[in-house]
């Protein structure tokens, strides 16, 4: 049974149309990765998915449920979502990372700071981080926050838009390879030749 | 206990002092004469019809009748903060106008029956006078807060589609919003209630010693309005976010942008 399965979903914006009649079938712990120039819908099908954009045309469904208004908040639940636009938030890292788990759903899953520390020592941040300013960090070091944040929430399923721009060689072997060589599922946009040399990974063409 | 009344031609002097930024517009060549002109002639002309229709309005002090004029007042309070917010009034107009009236109303009675203790609770001098007044001051901020929240939230979309995917209820994800339209919302009437009395004699109790009352029974009315103000600011403010909220999002939590004007 497909993890999540789209059809004949159509996407466009004022008469133009974005994308056609796309069907897609993805199975748990498939990676695959989008590709397509600029501007063919690659965010935007991301975006549907999570019910972010209203009035596309065709079906999708999450663990064989039509996706609908009842459901869409479990499904961004189960969904490591890390968005092109590294514009997440707000203040110290620390307290915007504290903040996201004091949301309702996340309680549970609130980290203990040794944890916090590990990744960020794997993912190549100083500690330090945690007390900056979100904004004031680069745009590879807000990247690699919200790939924390990301796993800290236990998700296993992830759509990562573009998260190795901005990332130097070594960091981005260590993304990537934190993605690939795991059982997680994820969708994959990238202009990124180096996720293609993985094994098995699966990719979609948007024209 | 009477004012000097203001004769035709000292009104008319007074008036024409409007003259004076006139002619600083025309000389700095600013290009504010014919706003300026539009919007004074408008306020002359406004202010006299009311001043006669509130001269009526007083003499027959009907209760059904003022209760509907301060109604009156609401909805055109409501559709003024839907046009300077830059919203459309089809989706907006009802969800604001039911909170400038609850919150308004509550606190309008609450300082007739409560404070003043007033025999007739719908009697226009307090009713009208009082509701305006609280009404007024209070529709600035309910601009300043509504059109934030909004605005704030359609430039910051990336951020608010990242709490709900972080698995944010809708309220949640408004949260961060909500406050930071409160905060501009209020602040300004924050900073401005600290320098009452000593930069600012306040219209009302300028009114009221003009009226004959003595200032420490203007300043009594002055410290309960500016409280009742400031009360009716606070929940009507949040009472408006959270009302047009409802219709302002569609069923996946997603602003929608055709609240928006253009």
């Amino acid at each position: 049974m497909p993890l999540l399965e789209l059809n004949n979903v159509s996407l466009s914006f004022k008469d133009q149309s974005l994308f056609e009649n796309i069907n897609l079938s993805i199975n748990k712990g498939d990676k695959l990765v989008i590709s397509g120039p600029s501007g063919t819908g690659k965010t935007s099908l991301l975006k549907l998915i999570l019910g972010f954009i209203p009035g596309f045309e065709g079906q999708i469904s999450f663990q064989n449920e039509t996706i609908t208004h009842h459901n869409i908040w479990k499904v961004r639940r189960s969904i490591g979502y890390i968005s092109q636009d590294s514009d997440i938030g707000e203040g110290k890292v620390g307290q915007l990372i504290e903040d996201i788990f004091s949301l309702k759903v996340n309680i549970k899953l609130k980290p203990d700071p040794g944890k916090i520390k590990e990744l960020f020592h794997f993912f190549r941040l100083e500690e330090s981080t945690l007390a900056k300013d979100f904004e004031e960090l680069s745009g590879g070091e807000k990247k690699r926050v919200a790939i924390i944040i990301s796993i800290l929430l236990k998700r296993d399923f992830f759509f990562l838009d573009e998260i190795t721009s901005g990332l130097d060689d070594e960091v981005l072997k260590t993304v990537i390879g934190y993605f690939m060589e795991s059982d997680h599922t994820a969708i994959i946009i990238s202009h990124d030749k180096e996720w293609m040399k993985k094994q098995g990974v699966k990719e979609f063409k948007l024209n | 206990m009477s004012t000097v009344d203001i004769n035709t031609l000292p009104l008319i002097i007074g008036f024409a002092l409007i003259l004076i930024p006139i002619a600083f517009s025309w000389w700095f060549n600013i290009g504010i004469i014919k706003r300026t002109l539009i919007a004074s002639f408008r306020m002359g002309i406004q202010l006299l019809l009311v001043g006669l229709f509130l001269e009526y309005l007083f003499e027959l002090n009907n209760s059904f009748i003022n209760i509907a004029w301060l109604m009156f007042m609401i909805l055109v309070a409501s559709v003024s903060m839907i046009r300077n917010s830059d919203l459309k009034y089809r989706i907006l107009l009802f969800p604001s106008f039911m909170s400038l009236a609850i919150s308004t109303l509550s606190v309008v009675f609450f300082f007739n029956i409560v404070i003043l203790n007033l025999e007739n609770i719908f009697d226009a001098k307090y009713l009208i006078a009082i509701g305006g007044m609280i009404l007024g001051n209070s529709l600035r901020s309910n601009i300043v807060g509504v059109s934030s929240f909004y605005k704030s939230i359609k430039r910051n979309e990336n951020r608010y589609h990242y709490q709900l995917s972080l698995g944010a209820t809708r309220l949640e994800a408004i949260l961060p919003f909500f406050r930071e339209g409160f905060k501009s919302a209020v602040n300004p009437f924050i900073a401005g209630m600290a320098t009452f009395g000593i930069v600012s004699i306040p219209g009302m109790m300028t009114g009221q010693i003009l009226g004959g009352s003595s200032p420490m029974v203007a300043v009594k009315y002055q410290i309960t309005i500016v409280t009742a103000i400031f009360v009716v600011t606070t929940v009507s403010v949040i009472l408006t976010i959270l009302f047009t909220a409802r219709s302002s999002f569609n069923a996946y939590g997603v602003l929608n942008k055709g609240i928006f004007k253009n």
